[in-house]
């Protein structure tokens, strides 16, 4: 039983996505959460590296080319977002799968520690003598 | 190697016993050494920066999650910026937000990757964190070490650059940024470093999964080869110099760390390896079992001779006496 509960409060956390959630309800969650942070990642990047020129890229600015700067930017935006998905998708199956292992490894420790109880109880009862 | 097993049990026991204790001051170790480097590789906040508030800080990173040791670290740091320069605290905010978001998304767990990775360069052994986050956790622990060390050449790059910035008072706000921002854009040794930090965690973990004998020292021995050829390589080729011998050094450090963490870890006797079959209502297993090496640490026995009789004691009973 000790076993049992030391095993989880150590996994776990990293059972309870199995517990909870079907495998792709999982990792669409963390995919639309994904969604959001690199979305915020490649905007700050943007912001960080535009600043550099910021200057010159308003001095030079030319509203012919608006169109086009933006198509660059979205292409490289959509680029980043396949990446950083795919990596999250990878990321969060795996964890998914590892955390349904161990859920199994949990289910066959109680499995025993069930089998124990039963042998207890079975020790416990009253043999059934003859009544007099 | 009797001596040695006996030695590692002994820690073992000392931390299980202990650990209640153990973990705070190891956290505020680490809390304390970040901070006073901080300190006196920046230190432009005077009231942040002074030593008792340091001691403070890290006092408080003791108790409490690991993640307060990075957020102190961050504020301190960029308090520290915003001494120097409003372009430069922005731009490292920035910079903080993006390290914050893509390391809580994937791997929230390796904390102390973040924190040892730059510590791990100050002391020229930074190659035995993508070598510790694969034999001893998972391969997003790559993640952490590539965020660590991103930003261990960001803020070296600020380190070096922010006297420049201070002299040259007419230096307008769009070439401070420029500065910095060079310091990530053009930073190829970063880019090759960090590169060869993920190849190396996920190759490391890779080898050391596989169901094959000592796979954990030829994941070692692999993971180092690889990447010590390829950051050789890279240098010549990039033309970056001066850095062969921190790199033959530090190499060979971090293989001996690397050694000493397999011998912590994944200590086993291939020689009593054993091959069993069983099965449960779902599966029928074949395994392969390799027992750990364990040398229990001897009892020590204290011999009482008086004049009147003789007995052996345990130590526990001869301190009660």
């Amino acid at each position: 039983m000790t076993k049992t509960q030391m095993l989880l409060d150590k996994e776990g956390p990293e059972m309870e996505p199995s517990l909870s959630y079907f495998r792709w309800d999982y990792v669409g969650r963390h995919i639309i959460l994904s969604i959001l942070s690199g979305t915020a990642v490649f905007f700050l990047a943007v912001l960080l590296v535009s600043l550099d020129d910021l200057e010159a890229m308003i001095s030079s600015i030319d509203f012919s080319n608006v169109g086009e700067s933006l198509k660059t930017l979205e292409n490289r935006y959509l680029i980043f977002m396949v990446i950083y998905l795919a990596i999250t998708f990878v990321v969060y199956t795996i964890r998914y799968g590892r955390g349904k292992k161990k859920l199994k490894k949990y289910y066959a420790a109680l499995s025993q520690v069930e089998k124990l109880y039963q042998e207890e109880e079975n020790r416990q009862k009253p043999t059934g003598g003859m009544e007099e | 190697m009797t001596t040695i097993l006996e030695l590692k049990e002994l820690i073992r026991r000392i931390y299980r016993k202990y650990e209640a204790v153990i973990v705070p001051v190891i956290k505020f170790i680490i809390a304390l050494i970040l901070l006073l480097q901080i300190r006196s590789s920046f230190g432009y906040n005077e009231k942040l920066s002074a030593v008792p508030v340091c001691l403070i800080l890290a006092l408080l990173s003791s108790v409490l999650p690991l993640g307060a040791t990075i957020f102190f670290s961050a504020v301190v740091i960029l308090a520290d910026f915003y001494a120097l320069s409003l372009e430069i605290f922005l731009s490292t905010a920035a910079v903080f937000a993006i390290v914050a978001l893509i390391y809580l998304r994937f791997s929230p767990k390796t904390g102390y990757m973040v924190v040892l990775t730059p510590l791990s360069f100050l002391i020229h052994i930074p190659f035995i964190m993508p070598a510790a986050g694969a034999l001893l956790f998972t391969p997003t622990s790559a993640v952490s070490v590539a965020c660590g060390t991103f930003l261990y050449y960001y803020l070296h790059g600020i380190k070096e650059t922010a006297p420049a910035l201070l002299a040259a008072e007419d230096s307008t706000a769009a070439e401070k940024v420029t500065t910095i921002v060079n310091q990530i854009t053009g930073n190829r040794e970063m880019i090759l470093v960090l590169l060869v930090f993920v190849l190396m965690t996920v190759m490391i973990y890779v080898i050391r999964r596989m169901a094959i004998k000592r796979s954990w020292t030829i994941a070692i021995i692999a993971g180092f080869m690889t990447e010590f050829l390829i950051l050789i390589g890279g240098f010549l080729t990039l033309g970056i110099e001066g850095k062969t011998l921190a790199l033959v050094l530090g190499n060979l450090a971090s293989v001996g760390l690397a050694f000493v963490l397999k011998f912590f870890f994944f200590h086993v006797d291939y020689k009593r390896t054993e091959r069993v079959q069983f099965e449960d209502d779902d599966y029928y297993y074949y395994v392969r079992a390799i027992p750990k090496i364990k040398m229990p640490v001897q009892e020590k026995k204290v011999k009482k001779i008086t004049g009147e009789s003789r007995h052996t004691v345990g130590r526990q009973e001869k301190k009660e006496e």
